[in-house]
């Protein structure tokens, strides 16, 4: 183990975590060689196209899927190697909030069932209902209410209430605001923002909209095909992108100014199909910046200044040759 | 537990809504009544002959005429209640309960166990479903139980593929996922999770099959397989009238019209509770 990653305030240290799955046209590289750790306490924002690979990663991370090869530390311990009583006691410890609050509550169980749902599997019979519905912001007349009957805002915050119960260290949000509506979004990233700063949860949250992850993250990882393409501090981030990736995905966001329009840049082409990928970088098919050497070799993370990592083989000296 | 009850409770609530279903209902109990109670309401004994009135048209003394050997018709629909009613309920528990199980853990698990548990149900399937009937009950041998378990065996495929694409369609959504965060166990899952969210076509198949059992046991009791004489039952009853249909055709509409009113009755309370269990329903 080596120091830098195995300082006493980690609580997730994710190593060379792999998932492929099997599928018809050969083997899909969702998650590919992903590395991070997050420090108790802190957010760190997961940012990526669709079919990245971030909510499959969030769900590994967690035990909800299995992974293909790759070491999850939990502390000082591999989760994936839990069994028994062991991934039981993890389960309490890691949670998930979902993205879509229709599907992700059950249709037949009332606002309070929802909740008692985790308490009653884990048999926990000191903890109220009310409670965990005042500590999320849902009033109590609504406990006999079903999902249906609450807007997008009042269900997520049953979806937050529900991972709460068991008191979890670490919280995987995947796109947990993404389903509601502006002003709701702001109540809800709200909420978990002030939860975080009661109780130290330490969040990883899985985002496509950066600007929603700028406002919550301590770092931010931005993600490409199934790797991380770069990694820095969230300020540091936003301030100077150094992967073409992120520079695209940064000018793309819109921003209300009345200042000349910057210059967009437009990525061509499409996102190549994470199954059977070609060798050297994945980005190399649609950067501006690529040379000889990324299509013959696949970059990896390596840190260009002090917190921020970024794989591109020139990372910090990018020429424009298109 | 409260949260039963007050599930229970709305579900109530909104089944009293249903009018149909209401009548529906009363109608079945009606019938239950006449089953548990044909003693006392029969006129007549159902097996008793009366060489004197043979094919009698509708009187004051024999409401709904008599049949070929002179017996009351309304005596042996009324003790005829008893077999189809006991035949349609229980056939269909047993296609239900086995079928569900079946297609829920086909479905749940998919992969191997999938593969192996619907090609069964399709080999079973490929077999005409009357010759499946004819041979389970000429093995078992006739008799009441055998027809029911007779006729609760071919129909157990349609549960088990209804209830596998209910719950692959369900396994997809993210609650499952968000239940198995929560460390639910597989069982836990599939009885609180996935089956009150597919209750809804098994019960609708439940009660048009409730009908399908009824014919097939007529249809088996035609062969010789199912209830045997003089016992009535009424698709029995319906068979034995054919040749009469021309100058008698009371003999044939009367158990005929039983049937239809029970199915209607059973199709009643199974819309009505497909309804009353879906909380998305208006209260």
């Amino acid at each position: 183990m080596n120091s830098a990653t195995k300082k006493d305030d980690v609580l997730l240290d994710v190593r060379h975590l792999k998932k492929h799955f099997h599928v018809s046209r050969g083997v899909l590289h969702a998650v590919d060689d992903v590395s991070f750790t997050i420090s108790k306490g802190k957010t760190l924002g997961l940012v990526g196209e669709s079919g990245c690979g971030k909510s499959t990663l969030g769900r590994v991370v967690i035990g909800l899927i299995e992974a293909t090869n790759g070491e999850v530390y939990f502390r000082d311990e591999d989760m994936l190697k839990f069994d028994g009583r062991k991934k039981s006691e993890f389960r309490k410890k890691a949670q998930i909030v979902f993205q879509d609050p229709f599907s992700s509550l059950n249709p037949r169980m009332s606002v309070a069932q929802q909740i008692a749902e985790p308490l009653i599997i884990n048999k926990i019979f000191a903890k109220k209902v009310m409670e965990l519905m005042d500590t999320v912001g849902l009033a109590s007349r609504l406990a006999t209410s079903f999902p249906h009957e609450l807007d997008g805002g009042r269900r997520q915050r049953i979806g937050v209430a529900r991972a709460l119960a068991l008191d979890p260290e670490f919280i995987v949000l995947d796109e947990p605001v993404s389903a509601l509506d502006v002003r709701i979004q702001a109540q809800v990233l709200n909420m978990l923002q002030e939860l975080k700063n009661e109780r130290g949860y330490t969040y990883l949250f899985i985002s496509h909209n950066l600007s929603v992850v700028r406002y919550v993250s301590d770092e931010v990882a931005v993600m490409y095909l199934g790797q991380i393409v770069e990694k820095a501090g969230n300020v540091d981030l936003f301030k100077e992108p150094m992967h073409p990736y992120t520079q695209a995905l940064l000018s793309a966001v819109p921003i209300a100014s009345l200042a000349p329009k910057k210059e967009r840049i437009l990525l061509e082409g499409d996102v190549p199909s994470p199954i059977n990928l070609a060798p050297g970088c994945r980005f190399a098919g649609r950067c501006a910046y690529r040379q000889e050497r990324c299509l013959a070799e696949n970059p990896t993370l390596r840190e260009i200044s002090s917190g921020h990592s970024v794989a591109c083989h020139f990372a910090g000296r990018l020429e424009r040759h298109a | 537990m409260s949260k039963n009850n007050s599930m229970l409770h709305y579900t109530l609530i909104r089944l009293r809504r249903n009018y149909l279903a209401i009548l529906g209902l009363f109608v079945l109990l009606a019938l239950i009544c006449c089953a548990v109670f044909a003693e006392q309401l029969a006129p007549y004994d159902y097996a008793k002959q009366d060489y004197m009135m043979i094919r009698k048209a509708p009187s004051a003394t024999h409401l709904l005429g008599t049949d070929e050997f002179g017996r009351d018709v309304l005596s042996r629909l009324i003790f005829g209640a008893k077999i189809s009613l006991q035949v349609g309920l229980l056939a269909v528990s047993i296609s239900l309960v086995l079928g569900a199980t079946i297609g829920a853990i086909a479905g749940y698990f998919g992969g191997k166990t999938d593969n192996i548990l619907m090609r069964l149900m399709d080999i079973q399937m490929a077999i005409p479903t009357i010759l499946l009937a004819i041979v389970i009950s000429s093995a078992l041998g006739p008799g009441l139980f055998n027809l029911m378990i007779a006729v609760g065996i071919t129909s157990v495929p349609r549960f088990a593929r209804l209830m596998r694409s209910s719950v692959l369609s369900i396994k997809g959504q993210e609650f499952i996922g968000a239940a198995r965060a929560m460390g639910a166990s597989h069982t836990r899952i599939i009885l609180l999770y996935i089956l009150p969210n597919c209750a809804a076509p098994l019960i609708v198949q439940s009660t048009l099959s409730v009908a399908n059992a009824i014919l097939y046991t007529a249809t088996l009791s035609f062969l010789g397989l199912g209830i045997q004489p003089p016992y009535p039952e009424w698709g029995g009853m319906l068979s034995a009238a054919r040749p009469y249909i021309r100058n008698s055709g009371y003999l044939s509409i009367f158990p005929g019209l039983a049937i239809m009113i029970t199915i209607v009755a059973l199709n009643c309370i199974g819309d009505g509770l497909r309804d009353a269990l879906d909380p998305k329903q208006k209260r």
